[in-house]
């Protein structure tokens, strides 16, 4: 909701050495007030192979594999 | 009852040959009417060398736009669509069982270019709820919004083929 009228981005290193972007969004909501809703995303540069783990904790629950 | 995996009905339209891409080996062209919105979308499989393959849709009534990736149809039903697309590379797998298979998740409006966007993220999620790791081997590339699935019957190692699709893209983007 709103119009996005700018972002923030913060790289944070983890423990584990995995690069992730810690971006803050600022949202002009209809009152007049601004937003500032965060999300994280991973930035490891280059392809990342996803492992059994990651691809278990991405997939939605109810969903079937089916190949 | 219709099944949840269930996709719309699809059929095949033609194969595309383009010269503007040297790589590009030729497209596939599928199409599908949704019964729900009615729109009607076309998909585009195209062929890489390596037995890799790129799927790509849109909106018909987008055809002429040169954002027609990016464009948001607002019709609320992208599990029926990406199921339609599963199938569909179902179909290119029975003809190709080497078959890789590529994607991007294009920016929308809300989305700053190339990274992590809405769509990759929503995709990612999909396949990787849908298609284990058996037959394939899956890749993130979060800064191009690319995922790549790997099938482990491919003839090159999966970790050259993948740097081979990455430099690609990347070329492509910067172009």
């Amino acid at each position: 909701m709103g119009r996005i009228v700018g972002s923030h981005k913060t790289k944070v290193r983890m423990d584990d050495g995995n690069i992730y972007v810690r971006r803050v969004t600022k949202v002009l909501c209809g009152n007049g007030k601004f937003r500032h809703p965060v999300d994280y995303y991973d930035a490891t540069p280059g392809a990342v192979k996803v492992s059994p783990k990651e691809l278990e904790q991405l997939s939605i629950p109810v969903y079937k594999k089916l190949l | 009852m219709e099944s949840m995996f269930e996709g719309y009905p699809f059929t095949f339209v033609m194969n595309d040959k383009d010269d503007t891409d040297d790589l590009l080996l030729y497209t596939m062209q599928y199409r599908f009417k949704s019964s729900k919105s009615h729109h009607t979308y076309i998909v585009r499989v195209e062929k890489y060398p390596q037995h890799v393959y790129c799927l790509k849709f849109f909106d018909k009534a987008n055809i002429n736009s040169k954002d027609k990736y990016s464009l948001k149809t607002n019709t609320f039903e992208p599990r029926k669509i990406l199921y339609t697309m599963y199938h569909i590379f179902l179909e290119v797998l029975k003809k190709d069982n080497k078959a890789s298979l590529f994607f991007i998740g294009a920016e929308d409006d809300r989305d700053e270019l190339g990274e992590t966007t809405r769509r990759y993220r929503l995709y990612r999620k999909f396949v990787s709820s849908i298609i284990s790791n058996k037959m394939f081997e899956h890749f993130r590339i979060n800064e191009l919004s690319l995922y790549i699935l790997i099938n482990k019957n491919s003839d090159i190692k999966p970790d050259i083929l993948v740097n081979k699709i990455v430099e690609e893209v990347t070329k492509a983007y910067n172009a």
